[in-house]
C-alpha cells in the first residue's frame, strides 16, 4: 500500500527536496503540493492524503491555522511540522493545533522518510528532546489551576504515559514494562479516554502542562 | 598598573603638584592683599572681606575653566594610578560638572595646603634630630592625603549619575543590536543551511537513476550558499562597525513599506510616495535596512516637518537601492539635526557599513532632505 503524501512549504526548493526523497521510495507518493495554509486545504479535499508534511511559517494562511483546519477533515490526515529550527515557537502551537510530530528541513534522507512511515503507523510520535524541553517551557507558563488530569490515570497508567512521554513507541514501552503490546495498546486508549484526549501527542502536551513530567 | 610602591610614589607627586599650586597661588593672595592693606584706608572688616574674595577668585576662576575637568582627569589618572569609570573624563560639558571639577580641584589645593603647611612647621620646629621624626611624619601625610584623593576621584571626575545612567543605556542597546543581528545570522543562513542539507541529501539519494535532478539540486545548493555567505560578510561587516541601533522590528523589510506608510499617515504625516524598480527581490539585510531608513526618516519628518507633510522616494537600480526623503522645515531648522538624533546616527553608521552612502541636510531654506544609497551587492562593500 502506497502512502499518499501532501507537501507544504512557501518555498518550491523545499518542495522539490522533500519530492525527490520521497519519490525515491516505493511506497511513497508525493500526490500534491501546496504553497501556503489554505492552498494545503484545497488539495487534502481534492487529493486526500495519509500525510502533511507542513512548513509552520508561510503566508497567508500558516502551518499552525492549517495544521487545525485539516485536523477537522474525515478521516484527517497525519500532519508532521517540518521547521527550520528546533527551538521554534510555532512546533509547539503546531503540536497543540493537532499535529502528530516534527521534523527539521536539515534532518537526514533517510529519517525523513523514516518520519513519514512512523507517523502514518499511528505508532508513535517524533518528538526529540529539544521538543520536550520546548513544550515543558512553554507549558511551565500555562500550567493551569484546574485539578491535575493525570490523577485519575492508575498507577500502570501513569507508568506508561511517562514513557510515551519520553518518546517511546509502543514497543519499546512494552519491553521497558514487560508488558505485551496489546496490553500497552489498551493502557494507551485507556489514557486517551481519561485524558480528554485525541490522541498521543496530545495527551504527552498535558502531562508536561500539568507537571506530571518535567523535562529534566 | 603599576607595583604599589610606584603607586605610592606616584600619589605623593601628585599631592606635591597640589602643594605647588597652593603654594602659587597663595603668594598671589599675600602679594594683593599686602598692596590693599597697605594703599587703602579702609577698616579691617573691609580690607578682610575682599581679601577673602581674591583668595576665592583665582580657584574658583581655575577650577571652573572646563578644561580643568581634562587637565585634572589626564593627571588623576597618570598619578593616582585609577581607572575612573567612562574613561578620561573630556572637558566639563555642564555647570554641574564645573562645579563638581572646582570642588575637587579646592580639595586638590586643600591637600596640598596641608601639606605646605607641614613643610613649614618641619622647617620651624626641625632642629637636629627633631628633624627626622617631623621628616617621618611628612612623609605620611602626603602618603595618606594621596590615598584619600585617590578615593575621592572616582565620585568627583567620574561620570555623573545621568551620564552613568546614559552609558549603561548606550550598553542596553548595544547588547539589544547585537541579539538583533545574531538572531538575523542565525534566520539567513540557519534557513539557507538547512535548504542545503535538504537538497544535498535528496541528491545524493536520486543521483543514480535522476541525475537531471541531482543537477539542479547542486545548483540550488551553489546559489543558497554563495547568498547565505554574502549575508554573513554583511552581517559580520554590521558587528565589526559596531554599530548604534534602532528600536525596529527585527523581520520588517521593504515588503512591508506600504503598511509603514499608512501607519505614518495615521499617525498625522501626509506622506507622498513612489517607488520606482521591483523593491521586493533586493537582498534581504539591503531590504531590511532601507526599512528602517524610511521608518527613521518618517519619524524624523514627523517631528520636524512644518506643514504636516513629506515626500518618499524608493528608487531600486541594477547596482543600488536609494530612499530619498524631503520635507519643508523651518528657517533655521533648529532641532532637525544632522547627525545628532540617535535613530540617524545609527542609519550613517550602518549605511556606512554596507558600502553606501548617506546625507542629511537642508537643501534649501525650509527644505529638508535625507538620502541613503545602499550597494545591492556585497562585492560594492
Amino acid at each position: 500500500m502506497t502512502i499518499r503524501v501532501l507537501l507544504v512549504d512557501d518555498e518550491p526548493l523545499v518542495r522539490g527536496g522533500l519530492r525527490a526523497i520521497l519519490e525515491a521510495e516505493d511506497d511513497l507518493a508525493v500526490v500534491a503540493e501546496a504553497g501556503d495554509g489554505a492552498e494545503a486545504l484545497t488539495q487534502a479535499k481534492l487529493t486526500p492524503p495519509d500525510v502533511v508534511l507542513m512548513d509552520v511559517r508561510m503566508p497567508h494562511v500558516d502551518g499552525i491555522a492549517a495544521t487545525r483546519l485539516l485536523a477537522e477533515l474525515d478521516p484527517p490526515p497525519r500532519v508532521i511540522v517540518v521547521t527550520t529550527f528546533e527551538n521554534d515557537d510555532y512546533v509547539y502551537d503546531a503540536l497543540v493545533a493537532g499535529a502528530q510530530g516534527f521534523l527539521l528541513k536539515r534532518e537526514a534522507p533517510d529519517q525523513v522518510v523514516h518520519a513519514v512511515r512512523t507517523v502514518h503507523r499511528s505508532e508513535s510520535l517524533l518528538f526529540p528532546a529539544a521538543v520536550r524541553a520546548l513544550v515543558s517551557g512553554r507549558a511551565r507558563g500555562r500550567t493551569s489551576t484546574t485539578t491535575d488530569p493525570t490523577a485519575r490515570l492508575t498507577e500502570r497508567e501513569q507508568e506508561v504515559l511517562r514513557l510515551v512521554a519520553a518518546g517511546m513507541s509502543n514497543a519499546e514501552v512494552a519491553g521497558q514494562l514487560f508488558l505485551g503490546i496489546e496490553t500497552v495498546k489498551s493502557h494507551v486508549r485507556s489514557i486517551l479516554t481519561k485524558l480528554g484526549v485525541r490522541d498521543r501527542v496530545q495527551a504527552v502536551i498535558v502531562a508536561y502542562e500539568s507537571g506530571f513530567v518535567s523535562p529534566h | 598598573m603599576p607595583g604599589r610602591p610606584t603607586r605610592t610614589y606616584l600619589r605623593t607627586v601628585f599631592v606635591l603638584i597640589g602643594a605647588a599650586l597652593a603654594l602659587a597661588l597663595a603668594l598671589l593672595d599675600i602679594t594683593l592683599i599686602a598692596i590693599l592693606a597697605r594703599g587703602t584706608p579702609l577698616p579691617i572688616w573691609a580690607v578682610s572681606a575682599v581679601g577673602a574674595v581674591l583668595v576665592v577668585a583665582p580657584i574658583a576662576a581655575l577650577g571652573l575653566v572646563p578644561a580643568m575637568r581634562t587637565i585634572e582627569g589626564a593627571a588623576v589618572q597618570a598619578l593616582l594610578s585609577i581607572d575612573l569609570p567612562g574613561g578620561a573624563p573630556g572637558p566639563a560639558q555642564s555647570w554641574s560638572q564645573r562645579r563638581m571639577t572646582l570642588g575637587w580641584f579646592t580639595v586638590h589645593l586643600l591637600c596640598g595646603a596641608v601639606l605646605v603647611a607641614g613643610v613649614m612647621a618641619t622647617i620651624a620646629l626641625g632642629n637636629g634630630w627633631m628633624a627626622v621624626p617631623l621628616l617621618a611624619a611628612l612623609v605620611a601625610v602626603a602618603v595618606g592625603l594621596g590615598e584619600v584623593l585617590a578615593r575621592l576621584a572616582p565620585a568627583m571626575l567620574g561620570p555623573a549619575a545621568a551620564e552613568r545612567v546614559a552609558m549603561l543605556e548606550r550598553d542596553v542597546e548595544r547588547a539589544v543590536e547585537r541579539n538583533r543581528i545574531a538572531r538575523e545570522i542565525h534566520d539567513s543562513v540557519g534557513h539557507a543551511l538547512s535548504l542545503v542539507s535538504l537538497q544535498a541529501g535528496a541528491a545524493r539519494k536520486v543521483i543514480g537513476h535522476d541525475p537531471d535532478f541531482a543537477v539542479s539540486a547542486l545548483t540550488s545548493i551553489e546559489t543558497a550558499a554563495r547568498e547565505a555567505a554574502a549575508d554573513l560578510d554583511r552581517v559580520l561587516g554590521l558587528l565589526r562597525e559596531d554599530v548604534a541601533l534602532t528600536e525596529t522590528a527585527p523581520e520588517s523589510d521593504l515588503g512591508s513599506l506600504e503598511h509603514l506608510v499608512r501607519a505614518t499617515r495615521a499617525a498625522g504625516l501626509a506622506v507622498d510616495h513612489d517607488v520606482h524598480g521591483d523593491v521586493t527581490t533586493v537582498p534581504s539585510l539591503v531590504s531590511q535596512e532601507a526599512y528602517r531608513i524610511v521608518q527613521e526618516a518618517l519619524t524624523n519628518a514627523l517631528k520636524y516637518s512644518t506643514d504636516g507633510a513629506a515626500r518618499l522616494v524608493v528608487t531600486r537600480s541594477d547596482t543600488a537601492l536609494t530612499v530619498t526623503l524631503v520635507n519643508r522645515s523651518s528657517d533655521e531648522r533648529s532641532g532637525q539635526p544632522a547627525t545628532s538624533g540617535r535613530g540617524l546616527r545609527g542609519i550613517a553608521e550602518r549605511v556606512h557599513a554596507l558600502g553606501g552612502s548617506y546625507t542629511a541636510a537642508s537643501v534649501a531654506p525650509d527644505a529638508w532632505m535625507l538620502s541613503a544609497t545602499l550597494p545591492l551587492s556585497a562585492s560594492d562593500a
